[in-house]
């Protein structure tokens, strides 16, 4: 297993210092090499062609297509967890108004994602996301004719 | 509205057409029925990307998505997969490797995912890393999650591409072709590099200038040329067909006619263009002009 994953001289050799049942080991590696193999069935919704593209970009070289399949679930699972947070708190902001059950209804069917929702779940994955509210022609769009100067 | 399969080469720059489907409904006032056109390669998969995240966020729940929040988390999300890929490859040329293997990975999937935490978290520096809880955790995300496959075709890669290593069972894809070399130069030869080099050694500077002076197409650009008499009739087959050309160099010989060695410069058809410091002349088979 250490050959297969082509570990460096400063390996990792703790785990020959670790006294525990080698039991557990084997069956976590037995579990790691399963999953890897199931990788190659279970396929990740972002194609492996766009994720070898962005692999080339930032230099990343294997020529295990295992790891490949690997960062496109790592990622798919980063999106889903963004969009899971994004969906609650949508969810939550529609169960704080109130407003009589049509009007809710009719709130519960169109589920939008929303920047607001989007820039509230990205803060905790510790990404600062803020857009513009609107946008206007002029400085003085929408202020009071009396103050505008003419 | 129909989009073109998504092709496998990625680095064409050439516009390609995408139509975007009515899969999330835009409120920013883009009609459906809009094309948009990716002039260059980073856009193109962008708007793949932005397929498979929009693909992601139906299947956790959203039925409609506003249009710059899905540019947005598209944006994140390639990001976030750039650089996993990044700190996984500055991993292993710390470690005096080009290729990143599994632990690489792992150590840039810490990286990233420690800012919003993990159970075991604590402990990622002591133990295995083969057994971090993060990757439980995406092992976890695959077993339990429904697949959601990529919604547009996307053409098989050729079965014949593909070879499994059996001592390591890794299962790794022949490099693609490189598009960078031009077609018009003769492909690499099948054998080991090393072998042809060695025989070039080994024939001596002489043997190519045989192989040069009986060549009758193309000269220098050749590399299988050199290697052994029997190869020299076997025509090499190029990707793409080129004009004849003929060139030589040689070293300095006695001045003839004109003061310039003609025999330097390059022939092309039945005119011969050579030069010296001063001047150029040209020479067209059978007869002499010389130019200034």
């Amino acid at each position: 297993m250490h050959e297969e994953l082509g570990l460096g001289k400063k390996g990792w050799r703790r785990m020959n210092h670790n006294p525990q049942s080698s039991e557990g080991r084997h069956d976590d590696d037995a579990a790691l090499s399963d999953f890897l193999a199931s990788l190659m069935d279970y396929t990740p919704t972002i194609p492996d062609e766009l994720v070898e593209h962005y692999l080339a970009k930032s230099g990343f070289q294997c020529p295990d297509v295992r790891l490949t399949r690997l960062v496109a679930v790592a990622t798919q699972k980063f999106v889903a967890e963004v969009a899971g947070d994004a969906l609650q708190h949508c969810k939550a902001r529609q169960a704080t108004i109130p407003k009589d059950k049509r009007d809710k209804q009719q709130k519960d069917k169109r589920l939008v994602l929303t920047m607001e929702d989007l820039s509230k779940a990205l803060r905790e994955y510790g990404v600062n996301l803020r857009h513009q509210e609107y946008f206007a022609d002029s400085p003085s769009t929408g202020m009071d004719p009396a103050t505008r100067d003419e | 509205m129909n989009m073109n399969p998504m092709q496998k080469n990625k680095s064409t720059k050439a516009a390609s057409k995408l139509v975007r489907r009515a899969k999330t409904k835009k409120r920013k006032g883009i009609g459906a029925n809009d094309a948009q056109v990716a002039e260059t390669s980073s856009e193109f998969s962008f708007a793949i990307a932005k397929f498979a995240v929009a693909q992601i966020c139906q299947s956790v729940g959203f039925k409609t998505t506003k249009y710059n929040a899905l540019e947005a988390l598209t944006n994140v999300s390639t990001r976030y997969l750039e650089t996993i890929v990044r700190s996984a490859a500055s991993f292993a040329n710390a470690s005096n490797r080009t290729d990143s293997n599994l632990s690489d990975l792992i150590n840039g999937i810490h990286d990233l995912i420690s800012v919003q935490g993990f159970p075991g978290g604590s402990l990622m520096h002591e133990g295995n890393l083969l057994r971090s809880s993060a990757l439980k955790d995406i092992m976890n995300f695959a077993d339990l999650s429904n697949k959601v496959p990529f919604a547009k075709p996307i053409p098989l890669r050729d079965v014949s591409e593909a070879t499994i290593d059996s001592s390591t069972s890794t299962c790794f894809f022949n490099p693609e072709a490189k598009t960078h070399i031009p077609s018009w130069l003769p492909r690499f030869p099948k054998e080991n590099c090393d072998q042809v080099l060695v025989k070039g050694r080994k024939c001596g500077e002489k043997l190519w200038e045989h192989s040069l002076s009986r060549e009758e197409n193309s000269g220098i650009l050749q590399s299988n040329g050199f290697c052994g008499k029997e190869e020299k009739d076997t025509r090499m087959e190029l990707p793409k067909k080129r004009e004849r050309m003929k060139f030589k160099i040689r070293g300095e010989e006695e001045h003839i006619g004109l003061g310039v060695n003609m025999m330097n410069g390059v022939c092309k058809g039945r005119k011969r263009v050579s030069w010296n410091s001063h001047k150029i002349y040209c020479m067209v088979e059978g007869n002499e002009d010389g130019k200034r």
